[in-house]
């Protein structure tokens, strides 16, 4: 559980550094969209292709932002769950080690309770990564697409060049982030899987 | 775990948990001590988390554990109160004293049983046991060895629970539960004290506060308890004792590299 936490909390520090960047992609496809309405020849694709990134940057957005909120949930019940494990452990303990009388009932009721709501805890664990799962999907098939429209824009920004250089200044500029992306995405769906893993181990 | 009952006279009895046999030896010993009487049982220093097993053991076969009322924390060391969270569980009426220095400390072991934390205030308060007897006394032993730190003290059976003060770190499998031979006990207490007690001057008013005392029977958190002559023989040496030896070291080592 505690493995679980560590990866949860490694995937939000990466959603965060993810959500920064998302920003700015956001900031250089406005900048290239707004650059593409005074290029005269082909200027249109440009900008269909400026827009689509930055739609593609406020979805990326969404599914990270889902994503680092199901890591929070999850981080933060195995923190709970490890200590309900032990507490647990340590009444199941006193059981074997000859509790007695009226405490034996007590010890025992008690144990049943943190149980319970260590295997809820488990339960809502296992959800979160379900859900988180769901949205990795939609990250792999970002990584894949946000590159390709990117490329696209490279290509046509350099038909244009002679036109505008400003134009294929932010073309480079997005080019050069979406690699920066791909490897924070990449980070993300591992982390992710690692903590899928991890609870299939605990199951 | 062995138990032994220390006092029992006028539906008040003392009893000394110790010696789990099967602690791990990376755990330090510790000693538990349960009061019973007519309207309120008393756990002092309940134990760290690792020892709540046996603890819980030993005394259910003494007394059903959610009759405890109130569980008191001498100060705020894991070893003595770790296990307070799972103790809470079980005794969903009792409350917990302790010194009003460690209450935002202790409450990290387990924030949901905050609001059972009764602080006691630097000068100590007493607990009520009913039955006509007279109240137990939280006496300051502040700095020794934790700066917000309180003895117990019972009138009635003349008992003062010392927790850290008079601890002896005993050799692995020791059996020992009263001090036979205290000449040969202090080599046991000695690196204890010099280290784990930081002021001579608080040590001192302690000793002299509880000379005032009635004391028949001295029982520490660690190691074995102490009774009759040797209550006086243990005072008149802790009162002789520097401590604070990790200063002298600092002092050593700052000469060394001038």
């Amino acid at each position: 559980m505690i493995e679980v936490y560590g990866t949860s909390m490694g995937l939000t520090l990466e959603a965060r550094r993810f959500l920064k960047q998302m920003e700015q992609l956001k900031r250089l496809a406005l900048n290239a969209e707004i650059l593409a309405v005074r290029v005269t020849d082909g200027g249109e694709v440009f900008q269909t292709l400026a827009r689509e990134i930055g739609r593609m940057a406020s979805h990326a957005s969404q599914v990270i932002r889902a994503l680092h909120g199901h890591s929070v949930e999850v981080a933060a019940k195995a923190v709970r769950s490890a200590a309900l494990a032990r507490a647990c452990e340590k009444y199941q303990l006193a059981v074997a080690r000859g509790t007695t009388g009226a405490t034996l009932s007590l010890v025992e009721a008690r144990r049943d309770a943190v149980g319970s709501a260590l295997i809820a805890d488990i339960r809502v664990i296992a959800e979160a990564l379900q859900k988180a799962d769901t949205r990795l999907l939609d990250l792999a098939r970002l990584n894949v697409e946000l590159p390709m429209v990117a490329t696209l824009l490279n290509i046509e920004a350099n038909r244009d060049a002679s036109s505008d250089p400003a134009l294929t200044s932010a073309a480079k500029s997005l080019v050069a982030l979406k690699t920066e992306l791909a490897t924070l995405l990449e980070r993300i769906q591992a982390k992710s899987h690692q903590t899928l893993c991890l609870l299939a181990g605990i199951a | 775990m062995r138990k032994k009952t220390l006092h029992q006279a006028a539906g008040l009895t003392w009893t000394m948990f110790a010696r789990d046999p099967q602690r791990s030896s990376q755990v330090i010993d510790t000693n538990e001590y349960l009061i019973i009487a007519p309207d309120n049982v008393v756990m002092m220093d309940p134990g760290g988390t690792e020892i709540f097993p046996p603890v819980v053991a030993a005394v259910s076969e003494v007394i059903a554990v959610d009759r405890v009322k109130t569980f008191v924390c001498s100060h705020q060391d894991p070893d003595i109160m770790s296990s307070l969270p799972l103790w809470m569980g079980l005794c969903p009426g009792a409350r917990v004293l302790m010194p009003w220095l460690w209450t935002g400390f202790v409450a990290h072991f387990g924030h949901e049983y905050a609001a059972r934390f009764v602080p006691v205030p630097d000068e100590g308060t007493t607990i009520p046991l009913g039955g006509g007897l007279k109240d137990l006394v939280l006496v300051p032993a502040h700095y020794c060895h934790s700066s917000g730190n309180f003895s117990l003290y019972d009138p009635n059976a003349r008992i003062l629970f010392t927790g850290d003060i008079g601890a002896a770190l005993l050799p692995e499998g020791s059996e020992e539960l009263v001090v036979a031979d205290f000449a040969s006990h202090v080599k046991y207490m000695e690196g204890f004290h010099r280290r784990w007690m930081p002021s001579n001057e608080a040590k001192n008013q302690w000793v002299a506060r509880v000379r005032k005392l009635d004391v028949k029977t001295l029982c520490p958190q660690h190691g074995a308890v102490m009774e009759g002559p040797d209550v006086a023989r243990f005072l008149d040496w802790l009162e002789g004792l520097q401590v604070g030896g990790a200063l002298e070291a600092g002092r050593a080592a700052g000469a060394s590299r001038r």
